[in-house]
């Protein structure tokens, strides 16, 4: 992969010609990736603008990380350089509601919270929980493939993506997929654009498949003094008939139990039915949250070093506690939470700085690694990671993800260095 | 060119002499797959058993330069396995192992010449089934699926193919074999995601993980009967507008209606200009508010009539009539062609009177069978085979309907595919951009074309026979 340069004053002139003043600024220390500080800012307002940017760039060789509400910017390898951070949160309007067809199009800088309120006026909504739905755009979303607990029942957003507007690493402007709910004409490549986190192009526009609002909602919470009996809940629920919309644990340092989350949906009488049923299968003391739903997964959004162990459901609460066991050695402050329908663990725990970072993901590995699962590094602190590969071990398919990578972006100008084996 | 004998002896020495066919009547069944409209026989059928055998049969037409074309059962309809020009044919339709179910996880992994329907089979003493249904599921395999990224008629509520698999293991045209992780979190592209529906042109699919769901508690299936098709797709749009996602919302016309009631004598009203027939599932005590919710919908649309499926013998009867609607209608023609577009749901009502114009147009009588609730269409254009002109005809009514989708909105494919059949609409359906990024995106893993050529992609194709079509499944 070519390697890139600086962004110079021409270059510089150049993009204040075709963009105009407002948008183009130098970067600042606070808008730094992994320490990595941006000699740009360029904030889009329109798609053409994106294209600019990455045509300027590729003559150039200029490296850019494209950027929404920048909940994740996080996540990734430190880049090899950044000379642009292109901030897609111009591009904010919900250009079409297909309330009947339940699908929306709206552009990539569109908030969560956003287009979820103009939904709610027909009462419908994109089925996505994120931690911070006021700043997490639907770019980004997509971009990192990164729902929350509701994914249980409503799918991941690749599940939900039906259509999208990229301009790739080549400067060409695509148009993928469509806007009807089915749809297998050529290949799927929202799918590869979904999770590529914008290091195969810049997504500008979205159009995501709608559910209908629930009449009824309540979130219920149910204690278990250990993790055996937590499993034998998960078991039972996860074999039931029960139409669960999301089933989260969690437990930490500062919690003496273990807590499944579950948010129940549906008319009142499967609203009430469904919690007898849990009550019956679980056997344990419960509490309701009425109509407040935060994954347990997003809860912890302080902690200094988060990972990811990458297993399936039916481990997923003897991993979880392992690592919690794991880390505890380490620092005294650590919570753990997964989706219990889908897998992924999620760890989160203060540290004392870049070697007790290291310590831990190191014996996290272990534990994970002799569970056959993997371990990602979703933060830590910057210094850390030259050391090792946030995304841990490479893909058994990583010389496809790298042919893949090399078409649709040759000269290497998104996010180089961020993904997968440093891609 | 034919094949030199050396390479025959290869082959034969990786599948043994009961894994090769060639030459005779033998190959007359894999000259095409449901549409038939073009057809060409492979010089020789490799019928490999394991993973390996499909990773050394492609390595030899790797390294020989020859090409080949994946199959599972043939059941597609888009010509995605079309051996024409393509000596070589790899079928999966031996590998047939269940190699582990696991409930702890509600996964199954299964080799891709498995059943669609054997997969349910397999796992429903205990609760639970594997969701997507396609209308020849008895008779169609998960390699196939998978290839295809298979629907039908429960789509709607559950999801096509990919929504379903968790992992795929394929062998690369190189002949290498790779798995493609889709579970949640793992790093790296949805490469699985992309080659799940890419036809055949991207490699071998020869196992796949998939996801099992749990019996709804209830299943309740209704027949609602209205005077016309426009009244019957208003239904269709207030069901979704009141908020409920039935599993399915399948739509016939008086045609098909008249077809599958001479093969399966339901009992569907003789008058009836258009039925949906619709299933619920969920929980016990939901399912009755839930019928009259949509018994409402469907009166308020100017339904004469809402039944519910008294027993699971009428209920199977109804599915039946549905699934197998596309074999009543030789009833009614001697030849029809099934067509498969998609238009966003609240355009079906305009869709139904463009192709109703285009019937009249082209004086050719076409029926309506849809996958309604997912705005899918399948207008089955009926004719008379032995009329060259009447098939000419036919082709332009086809391709005007798909234009038609696309200009709403839609789609020129909701579940069957490019294959060889649209190759011709893709450059209606999206920019020269996306198709290049589409191409990028094969020569990836498909560097020498020699993986099932010709398919997906405008090219300079010219039909090798024109025959008399058979009636033909889908959706």
């Amino acid at each position: 992969m070519a390697s890139t340069r600086n962004a110079d004053d021409t270059t510089s002139a150049a993009l204040v010609a075709s963009l105009g003043p407002g948008q183009v600024r130098p970067g600042s220390r606070g808008e730094a990736v992994d320490g990595v500080q941006p000699h740009l800012v360029i904030t889009a307002r329109t798609a053409a603008n994106v294209s600019t940017v990455v045509n300027e760039a590729r003559a150039n060789r200029l490296a850019i990380i494209p950027c929404g509400g920048g909940t994740q910017l996080d996540r990734g390898n430190p880049p090899r350089c950044f000379d642009i951070r292109l901030s897609l949160t111009g591009l904010a309007s919900i250009i079409e509601r297909h309330g009947e067809d339940m699908t929306v199009t709206a552009e990539a800088g569109v908030t969560l919270a956003q287009l979820n309120r103009a939904l709610a006026s027909r009462d419908q909504r994109f089925a996505v929980d994120a931690a911070s739905p006021q700043q997490a755009t639907l770019g980004g979303i997509v971009a990192a493939n990164s729902g929350g607990g509701l994914a249980h029942s409503f799918g991941a957003p690749r599940d939900l993506v039906l259509g999208m507007r990229v301009i790739d690493g080549r400067g060409r402007s695509l148009v993928l997929g469509g806007r009807v709910v089915k749809n297998v004409a050529g290949y799927d490549l929202p799918r590869l654009f979904t999770g590529s986190w914008g290091t195969l192009g810049v997504i500008t526009e979205v159009t995501l498949r709608t559910h209908p609002l629930a009449p009824q909602a309540t979130t219920m919470r149910l204690s278990f003094e250990d993790p055996a009996s937590l499993e034998h809940a998960r078991v039972a629920l996860f074999a039931s008939a029960l139409p669960l919309a999301a089933m989260d644990f969690s437990t930490g340092t500062a919690s003496s139990s273990w807590t499944l989350q579950l948010r129940i949906e549906g008319t009142s009488s499967e609203v009430d039915y469904q919690i007898d049923r849990v009550r019956s299968l679980c056997a344990s003391p419960d509490e309701r949250l009425e109509n407040q739903w935060l994954s347990s997964v997003h809860a912890n959004t302080t902690s200094d070093l988060v990972v990811i162990g990458v297993t399936r459901p039916k481990q997923c609460v003897e991993i979880a506690e392992q690592m919690f066991a794991a880390a505890r050695k380490h620092t005294s402050n650590v919570s753990v939470s997964a989706h219990a329908g889908l897998g992924p663990v999620y760890l989160g725990c203060s540290t004392q700085g870049p070697e007790q970072e290291i310590a831990i993901v190191t014996d996290l590995r272990t534990v994970t690694g002799a569970c056959r699962a993997r371990l990602l590094v979703s933060r830590c602190c910057a210094q850390v990671k030259p050391a090792l590969d946030v995304w841990g071990q490479r893909p058994e398919s990583f010389s496809l993800m790298a042919n893949v990578k090399q078409r649709f972006d040759p000269d290497g100008i998104l996010c180089p260095g961020r993904f997968v084996g440093r891609m | 060119m034919p094949l030199n004998p050396a390479i025959k002896r290869r082959f034969r020495s990786i599948v043994g002499a009961t894994g090769i066919l060639e030459g005779g009547a033998g190959l007359k069944v894999y000259e095409c797959d449901g549409y038939t409209l073009e057809k060409a026989i492979p010089e020789v059928v490799l019928l490999p058993s394991t993973t390996h055998q499909v990773s050394d049969l492609v390595t030899t037409c790797h390294e020989e330069g020859i090409a080949f074309v994946p199959r599972g059962a043939g059941t597609g309809v888009s010509g995605g396995c079309l051996p024409a020009g393509i000596p070589v044919m790899i079928a999966t339709s031996r590998m047939r192992k269940i190699r582990a179910i696991d409930f702890d996880d509600r996964t199954i992994d299964v080799e891709a010449g498995v059943v669609n329907l054997e997969v349910t089979r397999r796992v429903e003493a205990r609760g639970y089934y594997y969701a997507p249904d396609p209308s020849s599921q008895s008779a169609c395999t998960i390699g196939g699926n998978v290839a295809e990224n298979s629907g039908g008629p429960h789509t709607l509520k559950y999801g096509v193919t990919v929504n379903h698999v968790l992992a795929i293991e394929m062998v690369l045209p190189c002949g290498e074999i790779v798995e493609l992780d889709r579970s949640a979190e793992a790093p790296g592209y949805d490469l699985g995601g992309v080659c799940i529906g890419s036809e055949g042109t991207l490699g071998i699919v020869t196992a796949a993980r998939l996801r099992l769901l749990v019996k709804p508690q209830a299943v309740v299936t209704l027949l609602a009967v209205f005077a016309d098709v426009v009244s019957a797709s208003r239904a269709v749009s207030a069901i979704i507008a009141a908020g409920i996602v039935p599993a399915a919302l399948e739509m016939m016309d008086a045609l098909v209606i008249e077809a599958v009631e001479a093969a399966y004598h339901f009992g569907f009203p003789a008058n009836a200009g258009a039925v949906l027939i619709i299933e619920l599932d969920g929980l016990e005590s939901a399912i009755d508010d839930l019928c009259e919710r949509i018994g409402e919908a469907c009166s308020e649309s100017g339904a004469s009539k809402v039944h519910r499926a008294r027993n699971e013998r009428e209920r199977a009867l109804l599915w039946k009539s549905r699934k197998r609607a596309f074999g009543a209608m030789g009833r009614l023609a001697p030849a029809y062609c099934t067509q498969d577009g998609v238009v966003p749901r609240s355009r079906l009502p305009e869709i139904v009177e463009r192709i109703a114009r285009v019937g009249e147009r082209y004086h050719l009588r076409i029926a309506n069978l849809m996958h309604a609730g997912d705005g899918n269409i399948h207008p089955l254009v009926l004719y008379d085979d032995s009329d060259e002109e009447e098939i000419r005809r036919v082709v332009c009514a086809g391709n005007e309907i798909l234009e038609a989708c696309v200009q709403m909105g839609g789609s020129v494919t909701g579940e069957h595919g490019i294959g060889v059949e649209k190759t011709g609409l893709m450059e209606a359906a999206f920019p020269p951009a996306s198709i290049d990024a589409m191409k990028d995106f094969r020569s990836v893993f498909n560097p020498a074309g020699l993986c099932n050529p010709g398919k997906i992609f405008p090219t300079d194709r010219h039909c090798v026979e024109l025959t008399r079509p058979r009636p033909r499944g889908g959706g």
